[in-house]
């Protein structure tokens, strides 16, 4: 079940520290993926 | 600059955002379980590699490739039954959870706040679970099956000592008591104090296996806990029961 009031104003009140680390991970990931994938290349 | 560079400008930002979601998904459905600490383990490897590899630390990196398969099986051998639950509650999640109006959960909670009063004057112990993303399902298929319109009269009916659905939980999905005299999984924590009956440890076992919120009375000591992710909130006011359960369903 979920409460159906969408609040964009809120996405950054919940879990805030895991959306951080999670967003950090993304850009390190998508970082090191793209330098394997030109590594690949070569 | 036209649409071919514009695609190529917002296309790593598209990338990223995809792999954010996706990371952050994964993390969110296995915090408030054990198997979050193997997950961190890994990501905490994975960055030091890739920071040893950008700083081109070539005996660090090489160390770190030996260990990385070892540590990643250690992990997974260590915390096995905690991922082993994770991947149950993955079967378990719905795709499209059913949303519900403000209106109607006030009035579920006002329903149970009434039914959790009386029952603590009564001296009765009562265990409520609340269906949340995960499927309550195949607890349901083990109790006795009411779907009812939730009422104070009614939860409180079947609380009633000697009453034959009293023994177990009531499951509320969907806005409605589904089923009662439902047998939850017990806690596997060890470290629980031995204050905490079977009741307690049945609420605690399903937030465990759930992302479930359970509601329990205490005939012992006529107070009310709320328990969610096997975090337990103990002697709670009825603002306090209304206020979490809000916050847990709009997270």
């Amino acid at each position: 079940m979920k409460i159906n009031k969408i609040n964009i104003g809120n996405f950054f009140k919940h879990h805030f520290l895991l959306k951080l680390i999670s967003l950090i991970l993304a850009i390190v990931l998508w970082f090191y993926i793209k330098g394997e994938i030109g590594n690949f290349k070569k | 600059m036209n649409i071919l560079n514009l695609f190529h400008f917002w296309k790593p930002v598209l990338e990223i955002i995809t792999l954010w979601f996706i990371i952050y998904h994964i993390m969110l459905f296995f915090e408030g379980t054990r198997a979050i600490y193997v997950l961190r383990g890994i990501m905490v490897i994975l960055i030091t590699f890739f920071v040893f590899q950008k700083l081109k630390l070539d005996v660090l990196s090489w160390l770190l490739t030996k260990l990385f398969t070892i540590s990643v099986i250690a992990l997974l051998v260590i915390f096995h039954p905690e991922i082993r639950q994770g991947l149950a509650r993955l079967g378990k999640r719905r795709i499209f959870p059913t949303l519900m109006k403000e209106e109607q959960m006030d009035y579920i909670l006002n329903q149970i706040i009434k039914a959790v009063d009386s029952l603590m004057r009564d001296k009765f112990g009562a265990l409520i679970a609340i269906e949340n993303k995960d499927s309550l399902s195949s607890y349901i298929n083990n109790g006795v099956l009411i779907d009812a319109r939730v009422s104070s009269e009614l939860i409180q009916a079947i609380f009633t000592p000697n009453n034959p659905l009293h023994d177990g939980g009531i499951i509320i999905q969907n806005g409605r008591i589904m089923a009662a005299g439902c047998f939850f999984p017990f806690t596997e924590n060890e470290d629980l104090s031995r204050i905490f009956g079977m009741r307690h440890r049945a609420g605690l076992g399903l937030t465990e296996e759930t992302d479930a919120i359970v509601i329990i009375v205490s005939e012992e000591r006529q107070n009310v806990s709320l328990v969610h992710q096997g975090r337990l909130y103990k002697d709670l006011g009825h603002q306090e029961i209304i206020a979490k359960v809000k916050e847990i369903f709009k997270a």
